[in-house]
């Protein structure tokens, strides 16, 4: 016991000591790579290095991207398949999940030590390509060895043309979605097939906590409830909120209808309080009460449709809209995207690696939808046959696509201006303001504010 | 010839008296690359625009007067890490105090919960522990099922704006494990002596406490403090995992600042600024200590080294 005390002493100082060197920068960051590290991502190293000049036409691609357990099995499947069928080729897989994923990314680009493929984050490409238009190769120079027939132009156009290069190809499509439990709805009266506009959602969606106190309409935490206020917004007034010039495109009174409908939803407790959705922020589907059919809806990315256990009871319906908007304002992305870097010693045999996964039968049938419905009409038709894909989620893009709201460019997608405006629609929803007015002045001024910033710094 | 051997006899003997360099070489080089590199590095980046990927631009004093007069987030997060410092601290050093206090006494199998009560301290800020906690201080948690007998809540500790820090500082106060073992290691070594001949003339517990074991553990107190002090304002994992500096900024301490304007945002040239005054910071609280700890802290060899 002597002994263990001592140890205890030992390691106790040690860590301390280390943690006083610190002396104040970059704390926990490294903490939490190392965490990430060792329990999530494993990296398979299959090949030799001394082999592959021996034998002259060996090629070793790494390959890297972030994903759950089943997307994990998927694609290694995938990998293992396109290596037997190709035997000079090895592919070394480096795989986690998303926490800490975009670190290790830029982190890797900015020393040059990226993987021949990467799996990447569409909100991410505008600040990569505009620090270095040269990091990603571009695709169209395959030719025939990587086909990009099966993609919609304009898709490509809004999310992988970056300087006139296409740089990525979209492995899914992502639209948001509003999926309901039948089940719930039914018992509490509530008339889903008629929730059409932003009206009735407040009306119809009010009657689930009328039946049950415990119970709520809409399960979603403070990060999705800005889209809301974001979709009502661009259905208001078709503009985006934020201009390519770095103005805004909307004016303090359209922030405060919408503020203020966003209020009422949960004034009329039709979303939960964030009293208690606070504690399940970024994974609402963790609350207990999800699976257990006490709530009626959630409004979220349809590449998470899946995460419920309702069975029949999930049904996809479409966004409520405003009366007479002409655009959905509903946001379809590719829900990852796939680029070759730049420095990578064997492009052509990356971009074949590619076509296999997108566009080929054989890597189609093994990755199925681990990465979203597949963004490839060919495949997404190939799956459909075969009964591979997720109802709810393919219906939600269904419903999305017919009537799309424009896509956000480079300047429109500014995190930090976006972070703003949610933290001041949360305090909103706290109670910390008098009225909505006053929020939207709040926020109106601070989004100009960092907007002149962010201008100012890029010129 | 002969200066050439004059040279060599030199070399030789400066050798012969620095052998100790050589052998702590690879601290040396351990300290310089991975501390002292990096920290000259984010000072120069603290003038700058760099973002990681850019070629960074020389700004002047830019990020820091942005961070005094614009930044609207960083005067309450510099009160929220001061709040939590001041709940902490003092707390977690009392907490550690007295269990070590009762760890000190002779009962049978007292290593086993010495073991025990280091356990949390290990644990630490691991992702597991945050899921505990979570659950622990959800709506229908443990926590608010206790309280309920009592009449009380229920208790949304995370998603009030008001408990969330509370709940944040609680994880941080049952971490006491190391402040607790460095007590412990300090209590055994108070002279039996001393207590003896305070209960001869008549001490009581009590008296025994303040008069001796106090004054002569002064020193590692003044150690746990410094240490916890640093710890403290560096805060970062728990509110990182926990709240993710929500709800309404509450929990946003200055360590989770400087990670989103860093990782977040790419502002790593300001990131880096904020380290910087962080570190101020921290240095001044240190110094502060350091000169009230000669009115009372108590060395048995005098303070010298």
């Amino acid at each position: 016991m002597k002994k263990l005390l001592t140890a205890a002493i030992a390691a106790s100082l040690t860590s301390l000591f280390l943690a006083g060197c610190g002396g104040g920068s970059k704390t926990g960051s490294a903490n939490l790579a190392t965490e990430n590290d060792s329990s999530q991502t494993e990296v398979a190293k299959q090949a030799d290095g001394k082999q592959d000049t021996a034998m002259g036409d060996l090629v070793t691609l790494r390959f890297s991207w972030w994903g759950g357990d089943s997307r994990h099995k998927a694609t290694l499947a995938c990998i293992d398949a396109y290596m037997k069928e190709n035997p000079n080729i090895k592919i070394e897989a480096e795989y986690g999940g998303f926490d800490g994923y975009q670190d290790k990314i830029s982190a890797a680009l900015a020393g040059g030590t990226e993987a021949d493929i990467m799996q990447l984050d569409q909100p991410w490409m505008s600040t990569f390509t505009s620090q270095n238009p040269d990091f990603f190769a571009d695709l169209t120079q395959f030719g025939d060895q990587l086909s990009l027939e099966g993609f919609s132009k304009d898709f490509l156009n809004d999310f992988c043309v970056y300087n006139g290069k296409t740089v990525c190809l979209p492995t899914g499509t992502n639209a948001l979605d509003f999926l309901v439990n039948k089940k719930v709805l039914e018992e509490a009266g509530v008339e889903f097939g008629n929730v059409i506009t932003w009206e009735d959602l407040v009306e119809q969606g009010k009657k689930v906590n009328q039946a049950n106190p415990d119970n709520y309409m809409i399960n979603m935490d403070n990060g999705i409830t800005f889209y809301v206020t974001r979709i009502y917004l661009y259905q208001m007034t078709g503009k985006q909120v934020i201009n390519e010039d770095y103005t805004l495109g909307i004016t303090a009174e359209d922030l405060e209808k919408a503020m203020t409908y966003t209020k009422r939803l949960f004034d009329e407790k039709v979303i939960v309080p964030y009293e208690e959705s606070m504690i399940f922020k970024g994974a609402p589907q963790d609350n207990p009460k999800w699976n257990n059919d006490q709530f009626g809806s959630w409004l979220n990315w349809s590449s998470t449709a899946d995460q419920q256990s309702w069975g029949a009871n999930a049904e996809t319906l479409r966004y409520p809209t405003l009366e007479g908007c002409v655009n959905s304002g509903v946001l379809v992305r590719p829900s990852q995207l796939f680029a070759i870097s730049n420095n990578s010693k064997h492009k052509e045999e990356a971009a074949k690696f590619l076509d296999y996964m997108l566009n080929q039968d054989a890597g189609i049938l093994t990755l199925k939808d681990c990465r979203s419905i597949p963004a490839c009409d060919y495949a997404r038709s190939l799956l459909e046959e075969k009964g591979l894909i997720y109802e709810p989620a393919s219906k939600a893009i269904a419903f999305a696509m017919e009537n799309p709201g424009t896509p956000e460019s480079n300047v429109t997608n500014s995190d930090e201006v976006y972070d703003a405006l949610a933290s001041i629609i949360e305090k909103l929803v706290y109670g910390q303001y008098p009225d909505a007015k006053a929020a939207a002045d709040d926020a109106y001024q601070t989004m100009s504010n960092m907007l002149e910033t962010i201008k100012a710094d890029a010129q | 010839m002969e200066t050439n051997i004059k040279r060599r006899k030199a070399i030789i003997n400066w050798i012969n008296k620095n052998k100790g360099l050589f052998f702590i070489l690879p601290w040396i080089i351990g300290v310089a690359w991975f501390q002292f590199y990096p920290f000259a590095k984010s000072f120069i980046y603290s003038f700058t625009n760099y973002t990681l990927l850019n070629q960074p631009k020389f700004v002047g004093l830019t990020n820091y007067i942005r961070l005094f007069t614009q930044d609207m987030e960083f005067w309450p997060s510099l009160r929220v890490t001061g709040i939590y410092a001041l709940v902490v601290v003092p707390f977690k050093l009392a907490f550690a105090l007295l269990i070590a206090l009762i760890l000190n006494m002779k009962i049978k199998g007292i290593g086993l919960f010495r073991t025990l009560y280091y356990l949390p301290s290990i644990l630490g800020g691991s992702v597991a522990i945050a899921v505990v906690w979570k659950i622990l201080f959800m709506r229908d948690g443990a926590i608010n099922g206790l309280l309920a007998y009592v009449g009380i809540g229920p208790i949304d500790w995370i998603g009030d704006p008001k408990t969330a820090l509370l709940t944040i500082c609680i994880l941080s106060i049952w971490q006491f494990g190391s402040s607790m073992v460095l007590f412990l290691a300090a209590l055994k070594q108070v002279p039996q002596s001393l207590y003896e001949a305070a209960i001869i003339d008549g001490a009581g517990k009590l008296q025994c406490f303040f008069k001796i074991t106090l004054p002569m553990i002064t020193s590692i107190l003044f150690f746990n403090l410094i240490m916890q002090m640093i710890n403290a304002l560096q805060e970062f994992t728990s509110a990182f995992i926990i709240t993710g500096g929500g709800p309404m900024k509450s929990t946003y301490v200055l360590g989770m600042k400087l990670y989103t304007d860093a990782f977040k945002y790419y502002k790593m040239g300001y990131a880096s600024a904020l380290s910087w005054i962080m570190f101020f910071i921290i240095i001044c609280m240190t110094l502060l200590v350091f000169r009230s700890s000669s009115a009372w802290v108590y060395y048995e060899d005098g303070g010298d080294f």
